[in-house]
């Protein structure tokens, strides 16, 4: 089955019409449910809009089932090459740093560089701290904490450190530095964030599949997100454990030659990356115009504009990287996402690029103005009633008996069931598949597995109504150009109190209790259905609050909890050494300490 | 105060192995400086040109840009 875990030719061109078929089909199905379900008591214009809005909603929730629906066909596959190839090329690995606790993101780099030295590899690899850090503070206790690195790693030769005179184009720029002035000295750069952690065998393997195939210009790996330690890092890392690398396995089954760069924890060709991605400011001011913000998309359609093959291999295992502890932290990371992704609207049409690579972009700003419609259908919902003409029970002059339209009831329970469908199905279907090939094993048995599979379809349901108003305020604070205003957060470890919880999310309260008073005034038959969306927006400083507390639950079990990966456990020896060494200073440990990353058993 | 517990005031810099340390400074701006290998990276086109001379040029199959397709 390689021709379909990799599709090529006229086998992936049937594969996306087959997936983009099959979503459109969705979409045009609810859309003929919703007009015949509107034409019960006549078609109004604002049926029509409201069924071209469901069609939409519908069309992009199918796009999202179709890719799991495709990714559960096949089982990652290593692509041909000699794994065990001496290798020869000389690799840096760049990692780019931003007012970060040096002591967490160094001791990554030691705990990496410990486990490449275990694998008794001699390849020509060296590590490179890119510092953007604008605090005084932070940079001195960088070089501080640098020296440390290289005295405990013998790392002279091996090891640089820089520091950016000014951050133009952020990591971006910061990358974009480092090819210019360094970049003839390798053949091969792994991007990291402050936050990726690698094996070292992971990162032999990727030099020698960057090496074993000459046009492959970038690959990317599917980091695993570990160290969760709130409900809701935890529902996020459950998830992404679980159901993304089947998610992720159809996006490599449709990628082509065009596959995706997430921004780090992916390999690039010096060369190939110099020559594609240089990346000039966008015309015009933030946020559509200025340096472009999400750069990974740009970077991986350039690199595939200019004929360099970009792949996602899903396969490889050792990739890591941590998340957010809370909806809020979740929140303002997706705020900046959001305008990122919004600027690729000025991307999109540049010239030469692939197809494919347009709609990874059209995907991107989608992702983010979904919530517009469904917002936009709710509330022509509740406007509906306001143009309904009274029933017209008599419609035939001179005819003694009444008429009652039909009821089209069915209709609307039809839709709501298939698009709840949409959202449900893949998740079940990949338990399912789990406990079938036995990879429940690792999630805590197939039983467990499919209670943290329940347990995390209502969490995410429960939240989806507060991050969905979170992701329609980004896009209108983007479109008008505002700024977040966040609140502060107190503790290192991310738990928000029920104030702070309610000085994120009062307006949301207010919209989902004026929605819901609205709903029950002009269209009370929709209150019941309208409850799931307005209650968990009532309850959002107390679901805010309660999903940053720390979980002791059994459920949403990952494999990095059961066993824990080699360079975590190394990583997590190393910090705690380097933390006796470098204890932070009180005024900067509350800044340092939301940075600070280690495994739960640590912790 | 039991002198036994005093540490000697010797300086640090005494020790060899300490004198032969370079400060963070010295390391930063010396041996573990980036290494000097410049690699051009010349600034892409990413934006459509809207203009209309240059759509009509186009349309017209006086301005085809085929510079920006596969090298490789």
């Amino acid at each position: 089955m390689g021709w379909l875990a990799h599709p090529r030719g006229a086998v992936l061109i049937a594969l996306r019409i087959l997936a983009v078929g099959l979503s459109a089909m969705a979409g045009f199905g609810a859309f003929v449910l919703f007009l015949q379900f509107g034409q019960a008591d006549g078609l109004q214009t604002l049926d029509v809009v409201r069924a071209v809005l469901i069609l939409i909603s519908t069309l992009w929730l199918a796009w999202g089932a179709v890719q799991a629906l495709i990714g559960l066909t096949t089982l990652p596959r290593a692509p041909r090459f000699d794994a065990s190839a001496p290798i020869k090329g000389a690799t840096v690995v760049l990692v780019p740093v931003y007012n970060e606790d040096p002591v967490s993101t160094f001791s990554r780099v030691a705990a990496m560089d410990a486990s490449l030295a275990a694998t008794g590899e001699k390849a020509n690899i060296h590590f490179a701290i890119l510092s953007d850090t604008r605090n005084e503070d932070i940079a001195a206790r960088e070089a501080l904490v640098f020296a440390h690195l290289i005295e405990e790693r013998d790392g002279i030769g091996r090891f640089f450190y820089r520091r950016r005179v000014n951050n133009i184009g952020k990591k971006a720029g910061n990358i974009e530095d480092f090819m210019t002035r360094s970049g003839a000295a390798y053949d091969y750069a792994l991007i990291l964030d402050a936050d990726s952690l690698m094996e070292g065998e992971t990162i032999l393997q990727m030099i020698r599949r960057i090496e074993a195939e000459p046009t492959l210009g970038l690959l990317q790996t599917l980091p695993r997100v570990i160290r969760a330690r709130s409900r809701f890092a935890r529902a996020m890392q459950f998830s992404a454990s679980f159901f993304s690398p089947v998610f992720a396995r159809g996006l490599a089954m449709l990628q082509g030659r065009t596959g995706p760069f997430w921004g780090h924890n992916a390999i690039v060709r010096t060369h190939a990356f110099a020559e594609s991605c240089g990346l000039p400011a966008l015309r015009g001011t933030p946020p559509f115009g200025g340096h472009v913000m999400s750069h990974d998309y740009v970077e991986a359609a350039l690199l595939a504009r200019k004929g360099w093959l970009v792949r996602l291999d899903d396969d490889l295992e050792g990739s890591f990287e941590e998340g957010p502890e809370n909806i809020v932290d979740h929140a303002k990371r997706d705020r900046r996402w959001c305008q990122g992704n919004l600027q690729h609207a000025r991307i999109i049409g540049a010239p030469g690029l692939r197809g494919w690579s347009r709609f990874v972009f059209a995907q991107g700003i989608m992702a983010y103005i979904a919530p517009l419609f469904w917002l936009g259908f709710l509330a022509a919902s509740i406007a509906a009633p306001l143009f309904v003409p009274p029933p017209d029970y008599f419609p035939e002059p001179y005819w003694p008996f009444p008429y009652f339209p039909p009821s089209e009831a069915s209709k609307a329970i039809g839709l709501a069931i298939g698009v709840f469908g949409l959202l449900l199905v893949p998740k079940l279907l990949i338990a399912a598949r789990a406990a079938l090939l036995g990879h429940a094993r690792d999630f805590g048995g197939s039983a467990v597995a499919f209670s943290s599979t329940v347990a995390e379809l209502a969490f995410s349901s429960l939240t989806a109504p507060v991050l969905l108003a979170y992701a329609t305020r980004s896009v209108f604070q983007v479109v008008l150009g505002r700024d977040g205003g966040w609140p502060t957060n107190n503790r290192g470890d991310g738990r928000l109190s029920l104030i702070e919880g309610f000085i994120a999310s009062w307006w949301i309260v207010f919209i989902g209790a004026g929605g819901l008073v609205l709903t029950y005034f002009l269209a009370p038959g929709l209150l019941f259905w309208l409850l799931p969306v307005g209650l968990p927006m009532l309850a959002a400083p107390w679901l805010i609050s309660w999903s940053s507390k720390p979980a002791h639950s059994n459920l949403m079990r990952v494999p990095s909890e059961t066993t824990l990966p080699p360079v975590v456990a190394l990583h997590d020896r190393i910090l705690t050494r380097w933390d006796n060494a470098f204890p932070a200073p009180d005024d900067a440990r509350v800044e340092l300490s939301s940075a600070s990353g280690r495994s739960p058993a640590h912790a | 105060m039991n002198p036994s517990l005093t540490l000697p005031t010797v300086p640090a810099m005494a020790d060899p192995f300490v004198a032969m340390r370079p400060s963070p400074e010295a390391l930063i701006s010396g041996p573990c400086a980036l290494p000097t290998a410049p690699l051009a990276m010349p600034q892409q086109k990413i934006e459509p040109d809207l203009r209309l001379s240059t759509r009509l040029a186009r349309w017209l199959g006086l301005g085809g840009d085929d510079s920006l397709r596969g090298t490789t």
